[in-house]
């Protein structure tokens, strides 16, 4: 696979909750590079901060020390470097979560051609290319349907398809596969590798699950907010 | 009665005096009698006029008020006087339930928005996560509460239209006896053209 450029790069990134007797360090001088094309696995025991670094690299969470970097825009040194990270997070980055978080009250394209609409694309183009996600992820016949009638596995793949609409080049993901199936997790990472490959992105995926170990390109594990392997 | 809800009796002024006077207690009048002191004397609280059709009641009441003791109030004058106090008063207190249903409602709908508001924690969080701008999230909240307030007015207005005429055949029922508006006794007793009242 042709790795390109660092898309995300976290330096001595450092996160604790409280203080005194109550603080917990989530993370501890954390660096990690990630390259444009790389499907990446954190791995670890609960508690070892794989979300946290998963929130700190997507906006989410203010990191306590350190400096991150997207797609070669500095966010993060000591202090954020953007007041617009909203912004930042529907242009660059793309989550999935371990349950699918559709929008109950819209349809599956509905759900899919929103983050076009909130980019600004005109409303038909976006529905077109919600359209053309769905039937690529093989959903495309679940369109018009809500997600409360949508079985699991269509849902995660109506998420997966809302994650990649406008073309984020770094994909966060939170365990994508808990709720699905053996057959279906395997057919989940693999669209999403071909997703990274096809639009040059990254993809960061927190998972416990051993059977799709085979199809990250690295396992990066963390112990009491330390990276350990890599 | 008059219109204050107090008891009231009308009569001449010559029965009046002589109700106070010829009809005092019988122990007074034998204090009298003997030279112990006078029969108390007559008092007049108002006396009600009634003018010649044509008569000038402006220039009446302003010749009575000539007097300084005296306060003459034509009957425009008492209506004032009644709207401003009793009318008044009545629809102070009408108008009070209004504004209780409205403070109300409007703690009931707060209440309501809120707790669908906080049970979209979710999704609002999931729109945030995508980069939804803060006024989208507010937008749709508004929305929701608007579609709410749309709905309850729309049925509001038609349980009235569908239940107006019940109440208004009861309004009728109840003024024909005499329990609910005093307008028929308004208008005879302030029939006469003028009314002048004061202190003799």
């Amino acid at each position: 696979m042709a790795i390109g450029d660092v898309l995300v790069d976290v330096q001595g990134v450092a996160k604790h909750f409280g203080e005194g007797e109550t603080r917990v360090d989530a993370l501890r001088q954390v660096d990690l590079q990630v390259r444009a094309g790389e499907v990446i696995a954190l791995l670890g025991p609960s508690g070892s901060g794989k979300t946290t670094l998963l929130n700190v690299i997507g906006c989410i969470l203010d990191p306590s020390a350190g400096r991150v970097v997207l797609d070669g825009d500095p966010v993060f040194d000591g202090k954020w470097l953007r007041s617009d990270l909203r912004r930042l997070r529907l242009d660059k980055i793309g989550f999935i979560f371990q349950s699918h978080n559709l929008l109950p009250f819209l349809t599956a394209e509905e759900n899919v051609a929103l983050v076009l609409d909130l980019v600004g694309w005109p409303s038909e183009k976006g529905r077109e290319r919600a359209r053309e996600l769905l039937d690529y992820l093989e959903v495309g016949h679940r369109a018009p349907v809500k997600p409360a009638l949508l079985s699991g596995g269509e849902a995660q793949r109506v998420a997966i398809a809302r994650a990649l609409a406008n073309r984020p080049r770094i994909i966060l993901a939170d365990e994508p596969t808990a709720a699905l199936d053996s057959k279906r997790a395997q057919l989940v990472m693999d669209l999403l590798r071909k997703l990274a490959v096809e639009q040059e992105a990254c993809i960061l995926t927190v998972t416990h699950d051993e059977k799709i170990f085979d199809r990250f390109d690295r396992l990066v594990q963390l112990r009491d907010g330390r990276l350990v392997t890599e | 009665m008059n219109s204050g809800g107090d008891p009231a009796v009308y009569m001449t002024l010559a029965d009046a005096m002589a109700l106070q006077t010829e009809l005092a207690p019988a122990d007074q009048r034998v204090q009298a009698a003997r030279g112990g002191g006078a029969v108390k004397s007559a008092s007049v609280a108002a006396v009600i006029v009634r003018v010649q059709p044509g008569a000038d009641i402006e220039l009446l009441t302003a010749t009575l008020r000539q007097w300084k003791h005296l306060a003459a109030l034509s009957q425009a004058d008492q209506e004032e006087i009644l709207l401003a106090s009793v009318v008044d008063k009545a629809r102070r207190q009408i108008g009070l339930f209004p504004g209780i249903l409205l403070t109300v409602s409007a703690v009931v709908i707060a209440l309501i928005i809120y707790t669908m508001t906080m049970e979209k924690l979710k999704q609002i969080a999931t729109l945030k996560l995508i980069g939804a701008p803060d006024r989208t999230i507010i937008g749709l909240i508004v929305q929701q509460a608007l579609i709410l307030g749309a709905s309850g007015w729309s049925i509001g207005l038609a349980l009235i239209l569908l239940v107006r005429t019940a109440f208004r055949a009861g309004w009728c029922w109840s003024r024909s006896t005499s329990a609910c508006w005093p307008a028929s006794s308004l208008s005879s007793a302030w029939s006469p053209a003028a009314w002048a009242c004061g202190p003799r």
